[in-house]
């Protein structure tokens, strides 16, 4: 371990060794770039014809919150938005979908979370989640849902985040 | 030879011995899948760089081996994040932060440091194989205790009868703690028994 090595050479190694990693990590992300965005892209497909079942297609309308108009044979049919909160531990990503008439909810999916495996992240179960199928929005532009025993926060959480989804949804229709 | 390999397994055991990895032997073993892919990924970030380490031993200036060990571990931690988020997004989902939180496992730099920065080619892919195994069955076997208490079942499959209540504490931080003492007590009692600590 005693061998010299001159400054110059030092800086040379350290320089080629953080420049041959860039190399390849440039590489390897370059190689796997389209199919990343391709699972996030699917990711949201999938989420949205969960939350509008009825659609044959849909389309991007507005990217501040992120909206998508979804359409059967050519006519509005539904929205779904995307939306997000603090849950119990971090971020929580959901998209919600509504009838034009902005009167229902048509459904939820739990897109992205952090909550605790067994406990909060019981919210990704049907239990939970169908209760906002063909959920009617009250006059007071509010919902309530049952909590999961054991999961009160995450589950005030989520409904939080998409009692925020119905005011940003107003703007839409 | 093969006592460079086997050492990992048992007696010089990562977890139960040198008490390296705590981290992510804590954080990601609520179930069974999630604490063998983490074993995994972190098995494959030690041979690579155990491996390459191990190769480029010599010209290795000694002031700064550890940047530059630092280096070769963060390269092959982005590497398997961003295969995992290419080919294995729910894994990806599920482990979140703890695979780029890999970089700063100490059994890896421990190993480096200790030994296939001063040892050839052959031993230090050996010495790395053998402490990843002894890494992954461990992790294994403390997240699928905690699964099968936890939420009744193992590797998604229930393995309970139907009137199990599930132990909600094992999914949390604590149930990690108490797992992971009592198989470390057994570990200790069974090298006390036969004489080999």
């Amino acid at each position: 371990m005693s061998r010299d090595f001159s400054p110059f050479k030092t800086l040379v190694i350290l320089a080629s060794a953080a420049v041959l990693s860039a190399l390849v990590l440039g590489f390897i992300y370059t190689a796997s770039e389209d199919r990343i965005r391709e699972n996030r892209e699917r990711r949201i497909r999938e989420s949205v014809y969960r939350v509008l079942p009825e659609i044959d297609m849909y389309e991007k309308v507005e990217s501040e919150p992120v909206v998508y108009e979804g359409r059967l044979k050519g006519e509005t049919v539904g929205f779904a938005v995307k939306a997000e909160g603090m849950g119990f531990q971090g971020q929580i990503t959901v998209m919600v979908g509504f009838k034009p008439s902005g009167e229902e909810i048509t459904g939820l999916d739990i897109l992205e979370s952090v909550e605790t495996p067994g406990l909060g992240a019981r919210i990704y179960e049907e239990e939970f989640t169908g209760q906002f199928k063909e959920l009617q929005i009250p006059k007071e532009r509010e919902i309530e849902v049952e909590a999961i025993t054991g999961a009160t926060i995450s589950s005030e959480a989520v409904k939080k985040i998409v009692n925020r989804a119905i005011k940003d949804a107003e703007n839409i229709y | 030879m093969l006592k460079t390999f086997i050492k990992g397994l048992w007696k010089e055991n990562p977890v139960l011995r040198q008490l390296l990895g705590m981290c992510p032997t804590l954080a990601v073993t609520t179930r069974a899948l999630n604490g063998l892919s983490m074993g995994l990924a972190t098995t494959f970030v030690l041979l690579c760089s155990g491996i390459i380490i191990s190769l480029f031993r010599k010209i290795i200036p000694p002031q700064v081996r550890i940047p530059v060990f630092t280096i070769v571990i963060a390269t092959f931690v982005t590497v398997v994040d961003i295969v995992l988020k290419a080919y294995f997004p729910e894994i990806s989902l599920e482990l979140g932060p703890y695979v780029p939180l890999i970089v700063v496992n100490c059994l890896i730099l421990g190993r480096q440091e200790a030994f296939t920065s001063r040892n050839p080619l052959h031993l230090s892919i050996l010495d790395t194989l053998g402490m990843g195994v002894g890494f992954i069955w461990l992790l294994t076997l403390l997240s699928s205790v905690r699964e099968i208490l936890g939420s009744g079942t193992i590797f998604g499959a229930a393995v309970m009868p139907a009137g199990f209540e599930n132990w909600v504490v094992m999914l949390l931080p604590a149930g990690a703690f108490i797992t992971l003492g009592f198989i470390t007590a057994a570990y200790n009692f069974v090298n006390m028994k036969t004489g080999s600590s």
